[in-house]
């Protein structure tokens, strides 16, 4: 295991996720109230990236729900964009079938955020 | 064909590969409102009667909706957005990596509607509300003209209207529970499709679930038995219903497409229709279609007419979890010539096209006939 440095953690907004690359690894990396998370940036359904949750989508106005991507920080889950699997930010698990995507320790060392892969 | 390349190469956030290759969805959806956003384009005013308090509940309403099922909330169609104009199917195409987007008039409920007229009304609204808002924004842009499948007569009516438009590339019904299309009165229609060289595209419809007052439908509880597997069941019976009655004997250039109606249950319809055909193939002549073409069986097996006649959009592409058996799949299922990709976009069903380049079993020739040849060669492009 080697610690790569992904960003700060100014970078990270709280409740949000942004998309890094170490090593040609895709992950994502969430901050729900100032604890970190990192896991593989690709569904283990459709390949779907994680961190583009916050896109807006086309017709945003007209649209009567939110998107099926989300992060909830209270239960510390995700939901992918693309069909809305949830997976524990913890974990990895998926909460209905048990498989898991891979997760990597994050190391928060005053401002910077390194990953261990 | 009038359509060419249109993604531009610049959009890092589509993969190469999507962005290089050329891609004709064949399933996305428009979210028009099939009253509010189309009743300046009606005529027969009779629709007005629906403008009330709750008055549009009786003309929409259906039994089953996802909205348990899936707790991210609403019903599911728009969860990736939702696309009124041509301007919203190019924003589409962009962020998807398409080239061609066949889009799909939705109106899923309204085979169970029960005023026809007004229904009717719907139809010729919603083909020149799409003619003049969407198709207009892009030459790749192409639409389906939406036909009052429940009156053949009516069908071939709204076809000698709008037919000819070039921006239109099929002709767009459903495939549920209300009626078959190897009845004889809807040869009229095939008549007037081969005529147009347009094939018939045929969509799930979210009412197509068992009735309930039957023992199938007072036993359903959840959504994936109402909309997973019932409409499919549909899918079956209507294929088998038309290759044995003879439509394809009678029309042999007619392609069927069926959107959103699985595909996995080609193999097993396939050796069971020939199975049954070559040990009990004699009450084929009593089919009327067969009797006034004086026939007495079918040119073909009936599996040679679900590998040549039919198609079927990829979405949903249900794969395995081991790769090898979608390798299987492919080949079983005819695969070159039976597969068409599609999205659902913006269904929260949607399939983008991901799995297509990252799947070790689809080789290059696999995935062009996938993503555009067949298309090329079934729709009026």
């Amino acid at each position: 295991m080697t610690e790569h440095i992904v960003g700060s953690v100014d970078e990270v907004p709280d409740g949000g996720v942004i998309g890094v690359e170490v090593d040609g690894l895709e992950i994502a990396i969430f901050n729900c109230d100032g604890d970190f998370y990192a896991m593989q940036n690709r569904c283990i359904h459709r390949r779907a990236a994680l961190h583009r949750i916050d896109e807006e989508r086309i017709g945003e106005d007209d649209c009567l729900t939110e998107g099926p991507g989300d992060i909830d920080c209270e239960k510390r889950v995700t939901a992918c964009p693309w069909h809305g699997w949830k997976f524990e930010l913890e974990t990895g698990q998926h909460q209905t079938t048990e498989k898991r995507m891979r997760t990597f320790p994050v190391i928060v060392d005053g401002d910077e955020l390194r990953v261990d892969v | 064909m009038s359509v060419k390349k249109f993604q531009p190469a610049d959009r890092p956030e589509i993969p190469e590969a999507v962005r290089e290759a050329f891609i004709v969805d064949i399933d996305v959806h428009l979210s028009i409102k099939m009253l509010d956003d189309l009743f300046p384009y009606m005529d027969d005013r009779i629709v007005d009667k629906l403008d009330r308090p709750w008055g549009k509940y009786q003309f929409e309403a259906i039994d089953w909706l996802p909205t348990w099922a899936n707790d991210a909330g609403g019903i599911g169609v728009d969860s990736h957005g939702t696309a009124k104009t041509g301007e919203d199917i190019l924003a589409m195409m962009e962020s998807m990596g398409t080239d061609v987007p066949i889009v799909t008039p939705g109106f899923q409920s309204l085979p169970q509607v029960a005023y026809p007229r007004m229904k009717e009304e719907v139809c010729r609204a919603y083909n020149d509300y799409v003619l003049e808002h969407v198709t207009s924004a892009h030459d790749n842009i192409h639409a389906q003209i939406l036909l009052p499948l429940w009156d053949p007569e009516q069908a071939v009516a709204e076809l000698d209207r709008v037919g000819s438009e070039p921006d239109f590339a099929a002709a767009y019904g459903w495939f549920g529970k209300f009626w078959r299309l190897g009845n004889p009165e809807y040869d009229q229609l095939y008549d007037k499709l081969t005529e147009l060289d347009l094939p018939l595209s045929l969509h799930l419809d979210v009412a197509s679930y068992a009735d309930k007052a039957t023992p199938e439908g007072d036993a359903i509880r959840t959504w994936i038995e109402a909309i997973g597997f019932d409409p499919a069941t549909h899918a079956i019976m209507n294929t088998v219903n038309m290759i044995v009655t003879g439509v394809f004997d009678k029309y042999p250039d007619l392609n069927v497409v069926y959107q959103e109606g699985g595909v996995h249950w080609l193999p097993f319809v396939a050796y069971r229709m020939d199975e049954f055909y070559q040990h009990t193939p004699e009450d084929v002549q009593l089919a009327e279609r067969m009797y006034d073409q004086n026939k007495k069986y079918l040119d073909k097996l009936p599996s040679e007419y679900l590998w040549e006649n039919v198609k079927f959009s990829t979405q949903p592409v249900c794969l395995p979890d081991n790769p090898k058996h979608y390798e299987w799949l492919l080949e079983m299922e005819h695969a070159e010539n039976t597969l068409m990709f599609a999205t659902d976009w913006p269904h929260s069903t949607n399939d983008p096209p991901t799995w297509i380049f990252e799947h070790p079993h689809i080789d290059e020739p696999m995935r062009e006939r996938i993503l555009h040849e067949t298309a090329e060669e079934v729709y009026r492009l």
